[in-house]
């Protein structure tokens, strides 16, 4: 019993964060959602008129977009990266921190580094002039997604690697030992054990990827600004924008029903997890 | 144990020491005598006057002495006796003229005036504490230099300055005399325009070098009790006028080094800073920002006085002279909108510190008509204390979309100021939103009052509601030639001018040429809630047929940060200097139309609106209105009857007033700008070194009612949006420059706007 209030001590100040931070400011998001700007109620018009902007629409649609393509991508790419580096010995540790480089540049660093490789004047197009390729406009074309894309997957990759191996540090090597003295090959191990075992571990790391692709807003503002190629107009564009013309109705409609989206989407994940 | 009690006692100490420095070091007590000191602010760009000390009571009171008007003042000094002395010269006789006040500046009377002089102009001048009054001058055609020493009721005493032959860069600017000053003992000092201190035997007019301050580039030297200062714009350094030794003084060293202005003298009409001796070591000077005290080789100012809350803060305001009469009491002498006054300022222990009342403005971007607004404002309502915001100062880096971030949370919080300058800012969202008061009732009032150029004011009257309303609007011009006159009609035609006759439209960066051309078209950008792809397609195209960059690549002539930077650019005198063949530029002042028409005269040029084929259209400017949610409605209305009303209105530069009445005192100024007979030329150089030579008259009635004419044509007013305009520049430059095909800047364009327009 005492135990049990021990943990809740150390639970309240945070609870407390999330409650005064977090939870009565969404309180008051959803009230604003059915306010009009000017004051009194708007009933679902703020819904509907947000459901049928045009701006939303292509926003959302290149946030899903963005995430459906990112996520997958990152989870098997940072597992084979995890699986290579799992039980290499000596360097493991050196290469695991070299991973984590990424994450700890600053996002201006980020945008500049962008601007460096991928302006018109850029390094991409320095090298590709010098094979008689004629420049790409990479930021005001299509391929601006790819590029987004592989920033986020650059910067994610490896924290996502280092969450991997750490899944699989937590599997007993007995368990190896003994599919080894029944026979079992390296790729019946990845099946049978290795896989099955961090599949609670790829949850969490499902969702932290997931809440990460909101993040790479911060690079694409910084290289493109508020209207950036509208491939990769994001939903966090749209708020950004909104907020700017005072639209805190449409903003708060919004925001109630990413979070509903973004809570329908975990707990589908957490479901598909449990069964 | 003992080594997480200290660990957590150095957090404590370390938090506590961070929370301590945050105040500012420079501002503070100055040390030695006690003065009266009123709100606790300093006051900067961003965050203009802001008290801190709010509550107090006790603050300086500014007062208009009755001081005769048309005066320009050479000198003013408190004579030892207590009477306060100014040597001026009438603007209209031009005779020199002693005034004396007795009774600190309340009252003034003649105290004789000075006779003989009718051939003396001098550079500058200067009252000692005995009395005498000493005006230098330099004979450019035989170069040399002389001074005379006044008396009132008695001859003028002409002397020849013998000026010893120093090493100096320019020996012949030595005798270039730009200011002089006497010290607290009576010892006379004059500078050099290549920045030479000589000491002047007042019977003899032998002079000793003081100082050679060519390395810094001072123009100009001031004096407080015995401390010479040689102002520049890098620095100021500070002499015992006694002995010649040199003091260092960090604090006013870096003052002046961050501002340059301040070292800096405007001919005929005082500096941004004004300096008076105390006691000791102690001297005052004035800001813009205000009254301080400091003590020489101290490191602190403290701020007497707020220059928010008076007409100190005005930056169109130039000092001539601080003379303080005792701490409770300060006499400044200023020369602000055409005239020169000398203001008292008295303190008022019984005065609350910060006026209670505080009326909050923000405008995204300075400006000096703004300035100018506020400080009269202040002045007629000195119950009133106008917090003026800054969104964008300049300093910190802030970009215009963190500024209105942080504009629309303090208005989510129920903080938003009280009037808001709609220049750069989301109007119409902000009309949607209920963010702006309605102001018909105002404007009617106003309308009945001065009445309005109303071709302007219909463009911000929707169903009898009025959210924003501009102070002023400028029209851009486009002439020169009978032909380039009706080319202006359209780009396209000025384009097919420019290219059948040769010559070239002027070399001007990219952005700066957009930033020319950009109202000139764009009235018509959008089509309802869709940009018109045409319309862009065309500027752009046209656009990039007149742009000729220089050998060197772009030059950029409008990248400062004031929004007052684009107006007032048209001029025929690149024609007449053959660095183009046409003009197109905005026509702001009626500074601007006597110079244009002194041009004109002689290449026999004409002008009209330019781009009238497409759209008639005007810029509007400083554009304002009330917040709904302010608390002080009356004192944000009497605010804007301020902006939009005849007194300020009628000021010239920054555009033209919308306010009838204001716009017809301006044509009266204008057409006796120079008086009957003092009609200066102005010379103007190009950058080969071509150089022209300008007669300068009054505008003519003829001139006015053409102008009036064009004023009256205009009713559209060029788009405004930021976010449209921002975007059209940036793929406009690009193309402009090549990097990117006319086609690729205009999909671009229309898929950014476009989404723009659909949020």
């Amino acid at each position: 019993m005492k135990k049990k209030y021990a943990g809740i001590v150390f639970v309240l100040p945070h609870l407390l964060g999330v409650l005064l931070f977090l939870f009565l400011p969404f309180l008051d998001v959803v009230r604003r959602s059915f306010a009009q700007a000017a004051g009194g109620f708007a009933g679902l018009s703020n819904y509907g008129e947000v459901l049928h902007n045009e701006a939303f629409r292509l926003a959302a649609g290149n946030t899903i977009r963005f995430t459906a393509v990112c996520l997958p991508l990152l989870m098997l790419l940072s597992l084979l990266l995890a699986l290579a580096l799992y039980g290499i010995g000596s360097g493991e540790a050196a290469l695991k921190n070299s991973l984590l480089i990424p994450m700890a540049i600053p996002a201006a660093c980020v945008a500049l580094l962008w601007q460096l490789l991928f302006d018109n004047h850029g390094m991409i197009n320095g090298m590709l002039s010098a094979f008689g390729v004629a420049p790409v406009s990479w930021m005001s074309t299509d391929a601006s997604f790819y590029v987004l894309v592989g920033s986020y997957l650059w910067k994610n990759a490896g924290y996502v690697t280092v969450l991997w191996v750490a899944a699989l540090d937590g599997i007993p090597g007995e368990v190896y030992e003994a599919a080894r003295m029944d026979g079992a090959g390296k790729m019946a191990s990845l099946f049978f054990i290795t896989l099955p075992c961090i599949r609670p571990a790829a949850f969490t790391i499902g969702v932290i990827s997931f809440l990460n692709t909101f993040k790479v807003f911060r690079e694409a503002y910084l290289v493109a600004g508020s209207y950036p190629q509208e491939r990769i107009y994001l939903i966090s564009h749209l708020f950004n924008n909104w907020f700017l013309s005072l639209s805190v109705d449409k903003m708060a409609a919004g925001a109630v029903l990413l979070s509903v989206v973004t809570g329908a989407a975990v707990y589908a994940l957490q479901r598909a997890w449990e069964e | 144990m003992r080594k997480k009690i200290l660990s957590a006692l150095l957090a404590v100490v370390v938090a506590f020491a961070g929370l301590c420095g945050c105040g500012d070091p420079a501002v503070g007590g100055a040390g030695g005598t006690e003065y009266p000191a009123e709100a606790g602010g300093t006051g900067n760009s961003a965050e203009v006057g802001k008290a801190s000390g709010s509550g107090g009571m006790g603050r300086f009171l500014e007062q208009e002495t009755s001081f005769p008007e048309n005066m320009m003042i050479f000198g003013m000094e408190k004579l030892e006796d207590g009477t306060v002395r100014v040597l001026g010269q009438s603007e209209e006789s031009g005779q020199y003229v002693f005034y004396d006040s007795a009774d600190d500046g309340d009252s003034w009377v003649s105290a004789g005036e000075v006779s003989g002089l009718s051939d003396f102009f001098p550079e500058a001048g200067a009252v000692s504490s005995d009395g005498s009054g000493v005006l230098v001058m330099t004979h450019y055609k035989d170069e040399t230099a002389e001074m005379v020493i006044l008396d009132p009721g008695q001859e003028a005493r002409r002397v020849m300055l013998t000026i010893p032959e120093v090493s100096a860069s320019r020996p012949e600017n030595l005798k270039v005399i730009v200011a002089c000053a006497f010290d607290a003992e009576g010892r006379f000092f004059i500078e050099s325009l290549n920045s030479h201190i000589f000491q002047v035997d007042l019977s003899t007019g032998e002079c000793r070098e003081f100082s050679d301050m060519e390395e810094s580039y001072s123009r100009n030297i001031g004096i407080a009790g015995n401390w010479l200062f040689a102002l520049s714009g890098g620095g100021v350094a500070i002499f015992n006028s006694e002995d010649g030794s040199q003091v260092e003084d960090a604090f006013l060293n870096d003052l002046f080094a961050k501002n340059p202005a301040l070292g800096e003298k405007n001919t005929d009409f005082g500096a941004g800073f004004a300096l008076a001796g105390g006691t000791a070591d102690e001297i005052f000077y004035v800001t813009h920002e205000g009254l301080f005290v400091h003590s020489i080789g101290g490191s602190v100012a403290e701020q007497l006085i707020d220059g928010a809350l008076n007409t100190m803060g005005n930056t169109s305001a130039l000092f001539y002279h601080l003379v303080m009469l005792d701490e409770e009491n300060f006499l400044v002498s200023v020369h602000l909108n055409r005239k020169t006054t000398v203001l008292k300022y008295t303190y008022d222990s019984s005065a609350s510190a910060v006026p209670e009342t505080e009326l909050k403005v923000y405008a995204l971007n300075d400006s000096n008509y703004l300035r100018q607004v506020m400080s009269d404002y202040q002045k007629k309502h000195q119950d009133v204390y106008v917090n003026l915001t800054i969104g964008m100062s300049g300093d910190d880096g802030v970009t215009a979309e963190d500024a209105i971030r942080a504009l629309n949370t303090d208005i989510l919080a129920g903080n938003g100021p009280d009037v808001l300058i709609l220049d750069g800012l989301p109007m119409d969202s902000y009309i949607e939103k209920g963010v702006l008061a309605d102001i018909a009732s105002l404007i009617q009032e106003m309308r009945e009052s001065d009445g309005f150029f109303e071709n302007v004011a219909a463009a911000y009257e929707k169903d009898g509601a009025v959210y924003g309303f501009p102070a002023k609007f400028y029209v851009m011009l486009a002439g020169g030639t009978a032909e380039a006159t009706a080319a202006g009609a359209s780009l396209q035609k000025m384009a097919d001018y420019v290219e059948a006759s040769g010559g070239t439209y002027g070399q001007s960066g990219a952005k700066s040429l957009l930033q020319e051309l950009y109202p000139v078209s764009s009235a018509g950008f959008l089509s309802g809630n869709k940009l018109n792809e045409d319309k862009i397609k065309q500027f752009l195209i046209q656009s990039k047929r007149l742009y000729t960059p220089t050998e060197y690549g772009d030059v950029e002539l409008y990248d400062g940060g004031m929004a007052d930077e684009l107006v007032g650019t048209y001029g025929t005198v690149s024609i007449l200097m053959g660095e183009s063949c046409i003009s197109c530029g905005s026509i702001a002042s009626m500074n601007g139309l006597v110079l244009e028409a002194a041009a004109s005269a002689q290449g026999g040029f004409d002008y009209g609106l330019a781009g009238r084929e497409d759209s008639k259209s005007f810029v509007p400017y400083q554009i304002a209105g009330i917040g709904s949610g302010t608390a002080n409605r009356d004192a944000a209305e009497d605010f804007l009857r301020a902006l939009f009303g005849k007194d300020c209105g009628s000021i010239d530069g920054n555009g033209f007033p919308v306010n009838r009445s204001a716009y017809e005192a301006l044509c009266e100024y204008g057409m006796n700008m120079f008086g009957e007979t003092d009609e200066p030329g102005v010379s103007v150089s190009s950058t080969d070194g071509t150089s022209l030579s300008l007669e300068m008259k009054n505008a003519t009635e003829e001139q006015i009612a053409k102008l009036t004419g064009i004023l009256e044509e205009a009713d559209t007013p060029a788009q405004t949006d930021k976010v449209i305009e921002d975007i059209i520049m940036e793929y406009g430059e690009s193309a402009l420059r090549g990097d990117i095909g006319v086609d690729e800047a205009v999909l671009a364009i229309l898929q950014k706007c476009n989404l723009y327009l659909a949020e």
